[in-house]
């Protein structure tokens, strides 16, 4: 199995983190959200994993990925233009051969399912996973009888299903898949000047392939800072998380806390938050909170160094 | 005329600030510094102003300048690695025609002088430096000189011959040659001791080459590389008054000397002395000295939500 990786999206919605990080380091509970990904594929036992970047970020991720999983081959493709999902997977065309497997996943796509279920699903041409969502209207969702892909629509104004796609699409002929993927890019396949998946399924849909729909146990969404507190709610399961490191003195926590290494926080009272590392709080009481890394934040403070888009409320 | 303003660099030194923006855009005194920088050589009515940004500035740069200087030209040229100031200039190449003449300005220098005085003095030289007495001249430039035609230049000496530092502003009557013949010489003689292309090395070149290069004093200096040296040039430009936008809601505060605020930002109920505040910021019940907040921040009294980026501090 080969894992197709694109990294993507500005983090205009999880500013003021998204200025001195790529969105996708972002730390949440003890991870961020590529840790957690690449963690989550790896239990597929992958031959390599093909990170498609854009041509900003390459160099970043370059550096990142192999000092954070210095066991994994990583291979890493550009894509020039961002011409939508469909454009970033065809970059990793070279790295896909005869007879392999490949499972394509978003970065921001982290979700709690045991992925052994694709080894008891090998008699489908593939495997689209989702989850059921309330507002169907906000998502591209899927249509199906006895779990096989009927038709996929594309942000429903009637609950024509309410199973939504997450992101993350297995296919058991990688090499006949980028195949696919080239005809929709040949024919112009797309909308709102993208290529989508919807118009890939049905291209193959056509063709009778079989695709099988497998719901997710929990979807984690980290788009938005009240997001990025609620994963972190969800992998902590109430707990506290120290890093090395961290010295505590005199301070009170409340659930789901994760502290990052060499942080020291002294007189706190401290809930449902998230800090960085090297930082240190004095004095504090803070609740729902996301503080970055180097932070200094003292009780009574009167000199301030604050940078765009930082709130305290 | 063409002006030549090198913006490259993470500014590492004006933490969290430079996530969000390049160094020159930085608010000071009412306005940004790149206005400031501006403000020092339009006077000489330039027909192009050439900036040289690398891969961190470039998206930046070209969004803000063009949005806020509709009426200046600007061109571009990109310096892929730092490599010193010798080869930022020598990036604008392509940009600098035969016949041209040049004024070159660092972006993090905020210079007082009468800049229109080169209109005479070019009469009787081929390039002038500016510069000014300095208490520390051994972290600088020095430029030595006879009845001010400069007869050497020395970086960072241990114990420098005079106190004449260099501060980044620099006009060549021929700027093709300064760039295809005394640049290209420090390029082509490879890189110093530093690892890097020093643009004072092309001067030591012209001075060789019996170029009359003249020194000429400034009225004086501001440094804006770091949060410090920011808020002293805020206070120096400042001289105790406070700057605010004409829709800055203040309401029940008390606003001490030095305080410049940007637009659209609402203060209640605070206590602000000799700090800058960015636009589109809320503070409530703050008491805040010595300080830069940046923009779109929100700040209340006691609040327990904190949404703080890396390299924030409140101390």
């Amino acid at each position: 199995m080969k894992i197709i990786l694109p990294i993507a999206g500005k983090g205009t919605r999880v500013r003021p983190h998204s200025y001195s990080k790529t969105k996708t380091y972002i730390r949440v509970a003890d991870t961020s959200a590529i840790e957690y990904v690449i963690k989550h594929m790896l239990t597929t036992k992958p031959e390599e994993i093909i990170i498609i970047h854009d041509k900003y970020t390459g160099n970043i991720h370059k550096e990142k990925l192999p000092k954070l999983f210095p066991k994994v081959n990583f291979k890493f493709e550009q894509q020039e233009e961002q011409l939508g999902p469909v454009h970033a997977y065809l970059m990793a065309k070279a790295h896909i051969k005869e007879g392999d497997d490949i499972l394509i996943i978003n970065c921001d796509c982290l979700f709690i399912k045991n992925l052994s279920c694709i080894q008891n699903l090998q008699e489908y041409d593939g495997i689209l996973f989702v989850k059921e969502v309330e507002d169907y209207q906000h998502f591209g969702v899927v249509v199906h009888k006895d779990n096989i892909m009927l038709d996929n629509v594309e942000k429903p104004d009637k609950p024509v299903s309410k199973l939504a796609h997450i992101g993350c699409y297995y296919f058991k002929n990688g090499k006949e898949t980028m195949d696919y993927f080239q005809e929709q890019i040949d024919k112009g396949q797309k909308a709102k000047g993208e290529f989508y998946m919807p118009v890939l399924y049905a291209n193959m849909l056509r063709d009778n392939k079989k695709i099988y729909i497998e719901e997710v146990d929990d979807w984690l969404d980290v788009g938005q800072i009240k997001n990025i507190l609620e994963t972190n709610a969800k992998l902590l399961q109430g707990k506290v998380w120290k890093g090395k490191g961290v010295v505590i003195e005199n301070s009170e926590f409340g659930e789901n806390v994760a502290i990052h290494p060499n942080t020291k926080i002294i007189n706190c009272k401290i809930t449902n938050s998230i800090i960085g590392e090297n930082t240190i709080l004095e004095g504090l009481t803070i609740k729902d909170s996301v503080i970055g890394d180097n932070v200094v934040i003292k009780k009574e403070a009167q000199v301030y160094n604050i940078g765009d888009d930082s709130t305290i409320m | 005329m063409k002006i030549i303003i090198p913006i490259a660099g993470k500014g590492t030194r004006l933490r969290p600030h430079t996530y969000s923006k390049p160094k020159p855009f930085m608010p000071v005194a009412g306005k940004q510094v790149i206005d400031f920088i501006l403000d020092t050589v339009l006077p000489l009515n330039p027909s192009e102003i050439i900036i040289v940004h690398d891969r961190y500035t470039e998206v930046g740069v070209k969004r803000v300048l063009s949005e806020y200087f509709p009426n200046l030209t600007f061109k571009f040229s990109m310096q892929y690695l730092p490599l010193g100031t010798g080869h930022a200039i020598y990036q604008t190449k392509e940009h600098i025609h035969e016949g041209d003449e040049i004024v070159i300005a660092f972006c993090d220098m905020i210079i007082g002088t009468d800049i229109s005085r080169i209109n005479t003095l070019k009469n009787d030289s081929d390039g002038i430096i500016f510069g000014i007495e300095v208490n520390d001249p051994e972290n600088y430039g020095v430029l030595v000189h006879k009845n001010n035609i400069i007869t050497d230049i020395i970086e960072k000496a241990k114990d420098p011959p005079s106190n004449m530092a260099n501060m980044g502003l620099f006009y060549f009557k021929d700027g093709y040659k300064f760039i295809n013949t005394y640049l290209q010489k420090v390029m082509d003689a490879g890189k110093n001791t530093q690892g890097e292309y020093y643009i004072t090395d092309a001067f030591t070149f012209m001075v060789a080459d019996n170029n009359k290069l003249l020194v000429e004093k400034i009225d004086y200096v501001l440094d804006t590389g770091t949060v410090d040296k920011l808020i002293e040039a805020n206070k120096f430009l400042l001289k105790s008054s406070v700057v605010k936008a004409d829709d800055v809601i203040i309401e029940n505060s008390e606003i001490g000397e030095n305080v410049s605020i940007a637009s659209n930002t609402v203060i209640r109920n605070c206590k602000i002395s000799n700090s800058i505040i960015g636009s589109n910021t809320i503070l409530e019940g703050m008491e805040i000295k010595d300080s830069l907040i940046g923009s779109n921040v929100t700040m209340k009294r006691e609040g327990q939500k904190i949404n703080i980026g890396d390299g924030c501090s409140m101390e």
